[in-house]
């Protein structure tokens, strides 16, 4: 009989530099595997603690709430159009206000009011990039040895190892070839799900198919 | 939306419920294809919400 899959997980790491942090511990992933250590020191994971790798369940949809940075998201999108919006309507009233002033030839109030505007729109425009600058990537990881699954879809498990990572909306693309390639993993994009799962299904299950393989006699 | 916002962030990544345990031969200890497949295993104690 085939061995057993390992249990797919989707998870999700900060972008810092060339490398991958943990958003929940900010533990450095250095390579693509990552190993469970309790620091209450049984072995991990241990269901009665909250030790373990983690990750959830299925494909991680827009704000996700079990996923720090996936979950902030729409928030994100929503202040960026705002902040977008609002540099736009100050450059219209601008131009509004100087139009008439320039036509009159009144340029020291004109100039004033351009100075004026000008550096409380730097200030919205600069507030939309840093909204809209996101570090952090998605990625899928096969799950073996002791696997643990919660009732809202969380797993832990003893040994991962990073499949592939995902970059999701908002996010530059070369950092992210960057990392993966570090990592020796493929990238997939995130409008690229039903590739990237095709690509899992080879090096994993999804959770139920996991426990239907692991019941069968 | 900041509720919204604090909201999200408590339930990241909580874990909820007794969970269930599955046992997958290990990815760096699989040289060898196991004989069988995996067992399923209950936990031996009930396990306690632990959000974060």
């Amino acid at each position: 009989m085939a061995a057993p899959l390992p249990v797919l997980g989707f998870r999700e790491w900060v972008v810092r530099g060339d490398g991958a942090i943990s958003g929940i511990r900010g533990e450095p992933w250095r390579e693509a595997t990552m190993e469970a250590r309790c620091p209450e020191g049984h072995p991990a994971p241990d269901p009665g603690c909250t030790c373990g790798v983690y990750a959830i369940d299925g494909w991680p949809g827009l704000g996700d709430r079990r996923l720090y940075e996936q979950a902030t998201l729409p928030l994100r999108f929503t202040a960026q159009a705002l902040l977008s919006a609002a540099a736009l309507g100050g450059l219209a009233l601008l131009l509004a206000m100087d139009w008439p002033l320039l036509h009159r030839g009144s340029w020291l109030p004109a100039l004033v009011i351009a100075l004026a505007m000008g550096l409380g729109l730097g200030g919205v425009v600069a507030a939309d990039l840093a909204v809209g600058r996101s570090f952090h990537l998605l990625g899928a990881v096969a799950l073996s040895g002791r696997v643990l699954r919660h009732g809202n879809g969380v797993l832990r498990a003893e040994h991962a190892r990073i499949v592939c990572l995902i970059r999701p909306p908002g996010v530059g693309r070369r950092p992210a070839a960057r990392l993966a390639s570090r990592l020796g993993v493929p990238l997939f994009h995130w409008y690229q799900r039903e590739r990237a799962l095709a690509y899992l299904s080879e090096h994993g299950d999804l959770w139920p198919r996991a426990v239907r393989a692991g019941r069968d006699p | 939306m900041a509720n919204r916002f604090r909201a999200s962030m408590l339930e990241a990544m909580r874990i909820v419920g007794d969970p269930e345990v599955i046992t997958i031969p290990r990815e760096d200890e699989t040289s060898a294809p196991p004989s069988g497949p995996a067992p399923v295993e209950q936990p031996e104690r009930e396990a306690e919400p632990a959000g974060r």
